[in-house]
């Protein structure tokens, strides 16, 4: 829900209720009011008539719609009380409401039932126009709440949604700051700049982390090189024994997997830091043979059967190293998740590579499947990034990645749209 | 042959030279530019290994002194970078061959004798072993004379193991060279053995002697006395 209406119906709600509370009100004190200056209206009738009745005769009273009777009492004792009645009008042919005055007056020593009473009949009307006026007033309270609000859509809402649009767009790695715009209303203006400074802030940060990234392996390059060259000096001593020799293989396939490891995050830094902006038509069915090639000894130990059908011609337009890798990629896990005696079928389509092939378990928890440093499975010898790179390729050149697991086979499926 | 080990970084410099004395390769070492350019100036050197991020400057600036002195020196760089971008520069400026760190010495050694091979103009690009004959350039191998039936990968391997002759070469090694550095072999080395002893079968059936030696947990080695 948006904000305005968020605001306008707890409004709306809030004059509606307002509004119908006052009605009541507006009638009781009105009709208290009316009732009270009716009463000291009858009061002073009486008193006038009873001025009267002491020079002329009861007889002689003769008032409109039989509105005061005077008649004589039987007795002597002064009451006064004023209430409302029902009083049916026969020239009307209605009943209608009265106020009504009765009272016993003792006048030349002779008592006197007077009554005295007045039409309500104003009163309903009264209260039919209070009810109308405040309908009108509440549907105009209403009419211009929408009008503000749709004035406010239209005006002062237009610098946060620009606001809202640039931020929906920001990309941390694409090197532009946003261009936010100026507005008269000061908390969007507050909202821009600390959205400047936060953005600005964790635009150096990630600057620096990739910085780092690169500049970690790049200086992890050397002593590497100096570990393995050492080590294979070492092996050249001698004597070495079984023992030792044994140390010497632990310690080189190490240094084996830590120059692998920096390679691979060098090369996602380099990835991610755009590096790679050199474009060729590729030609993917000789990219995939290649890197079938490749691991052709690989596959022959673990007699995978290899299937592959792949259409010539489909060409892509991208980095021809990075495609290489993305293949590679691919292909490197599929050749390792695949059991002894497993199946691998290579598909190429124009526009869609998938492969796919035995699963030595259930379906890979396709959640965390791409993410850095995520092993499926127990193989030591995975550095877990393998699928980063592909994920990240794969953005880089706005393909799409998918996985799925299907009668015991996994599947991933690149789209190269 | 003279080789000049252009690198600041002293630990590697040495151990690079000492597996390369070994091998009667005449080493000198340029810890910076200054000293490089000056030594590439005046001397002559079968094949200089060059670093290029030097504390005083880029090494690509040697290859650039190198072709304005109209020199053929060979040129293999050394890089901790590897960077495309570099690669390119650097054979483009006349580098012969690119070779990202770490590296094993055994891989570097091949690829130092590839690229005296390759400038020695005599046509001597053959590779001898008492019987065995490499040819380089046909990619055949003779034993007796006679051409023996190997794969692709079975010459390269057999290459590798006799340039780094009397050298234990480590199966981590042997395997990077025979599948590249594209390759992923899973820290498996079933097949390097697979391709040995094939290779070792080649040649036994061809009559030469079981030069190829396997050393307990490290890998192999070409003895030759």
């Amino acid at each position: 829900m948006k904000l305005t209406n968020h605001i306008s119906i707890r409004y709306i709600g809030m004059a509606s209720i307002i509004v119908m509370l006052s009605i009541p009100v507006f009638y009781m004190v009105i009709h208290a009011v009316m009732l009270h200056s009716i009463d000291e209206d009858m009061r002073f009738q009486k008193q006038w008539i009873e001025k009267k009745l002491l020079t002329t005769l009861p007889e002689n009273f003769v008032s409109y719609n039989n509105n005061i009777t005077i008649r004589p009492g039987s007795s002597h004792e002064t009451k006064e009380r004023i209430f409302d009645q029902d009083v049916f009008i026969p020239d009307d042919k209605e009943t209608i409401t009265h106020r009504v005055l009765e009272c016993t007056s003792v006048i030349n020593d002779k008592p006197y039932n007077i009554r005295i009473q007045k039409s309500l009949i104003e009163n309903t009307d009264l209260l039919n126009t209070i009810i109308v006026l405040q309908v009108i007033i509440l549907i105009l309270l209403q009419l211009s709440l929408l009008f503000i609000n749709s004035r406010l859509n239209r005006r002062i809402w237009i610098p946060f949604y620009h606001t809202l649009n640039e931020l929906r767009s920001y990309r941390m790695d694409k090197q532009e700051p946003l261009s936010l715009k100026a507005s008269k209303i000061s908390e969007l203006n507050d909202l821009n700049s600390s959205l400047n400074e936060l953005t600005g802030r964790n635009y150096k940060v990630f600057i620096a982390q990739k910085e780092f990234t690169e500049n970690a392996a790049h200086e992890l390059q050397t002593p590497l090189a100096i570990m393995q060259s050492n080590l294979d000096l070492l092996m050249q001593t001698s004597p070495i024994n079984n023992e030792q020799a044994l140390l010497i293989e632990a310690l080189t396939i190490a240094n084996q997997r830590i120059s692998k490891l920096n390679k691979t995050l060098l090369l996602l830094a380099k990835i991610e830091n755009n590096q790679f902006t050199e474009k060729e038509q590729v030609r993917l069915n000789e990219v995939i043979t290649e890197y079938i090639s490749l691991y052709q000894d690989a596959m022959h130990l673990k007699q995978i059967r290899v299937s592959i059908s792949c259409v010539k011609n489909v060409e892509i337009y991208a980095d021809k190293t990075l495609v290489g890798i993305l293949i590679g990629n691919l292909i490197s896990n599929a050749v390792r998740h695949t059991p002894q005696g497993g199946f691998i079928h290579f598909y190429l389509q124009p526009g869609i590579f998938r492969i796919m092939n035995t699963s030595n378990g259930g379906a890979l928890d396709s959640e965390n499947l791409f993410k850095r440093f995520h092993k499926q499975g127990k193989d030591r010898h995975s550095v877990g990034l393998g699928l980063e790179i592909c994920r990240n390729i794969c953005s880089y050149y706005k393909y799409t990645i998918e996985y799925s697991y299907n009668d015991g086979l996994h599947c991933f499926k690149v789209s190269f749209k | 042959m003279k080789i000049l080990i252009v690198e600041d970084e002293r630990a590697l410099s040495e151990s690079i030279a000492t597996y390369l004395k070994s091998e009667n390769y005449l080493c000198e070492v340029a810890g910076n530019l200054k000293l490089a350019l000056e030594k590439v100036e005046s001397f002559e050197y079968d094949c200089i290994l060059l670093d290029i991020t030097l504390p005083d400057g880029n090494g690509l600036n040697v290859l650039k002194v190198l072709r304005k002195n109209n020199k053929t020196d060979g040129v293999i760089i050394i890089s901790a970078k590897n960077s495309i971008e570099d690669k390119i520069d650097g054979l483009n400026l006349g580098a012969d061959d690119y070779l990202a760190k770490p590296f094993h010495l055994s891989e570097l050694s091949a690829r130092i004798s590839a690229v005296i091979r390759r400038r020695r103009f005599e046509g001597s690009s053959n590779v001898v072993v008492n019987e065995i004959v490499i040819d380089t350039v046909a990619k055949m191998v003779f034993i007796n004379n006679i051409a023996l039936d190997i794969t692709r990968k079975e010459y390269d391997l057999l290459l590798y193991l006799v340039v780094n002759k009397n050298r234990v070469i480590s199966k981590s090694a042997i395997a990077e060279h025979i599948t590249g550095d594209r390759a992923d072999y899973f820290d498996n080395f079933d097949f390097v053995y697979a391709h040995i002893k094939n290779l070792k079968k080649k040649i036994a059936a061809a009559g030469a002697d079981d030069y190829i030696k396997s050393i307990y947990g490290m890998g192999y080695k070409f003895e030759v006395n």
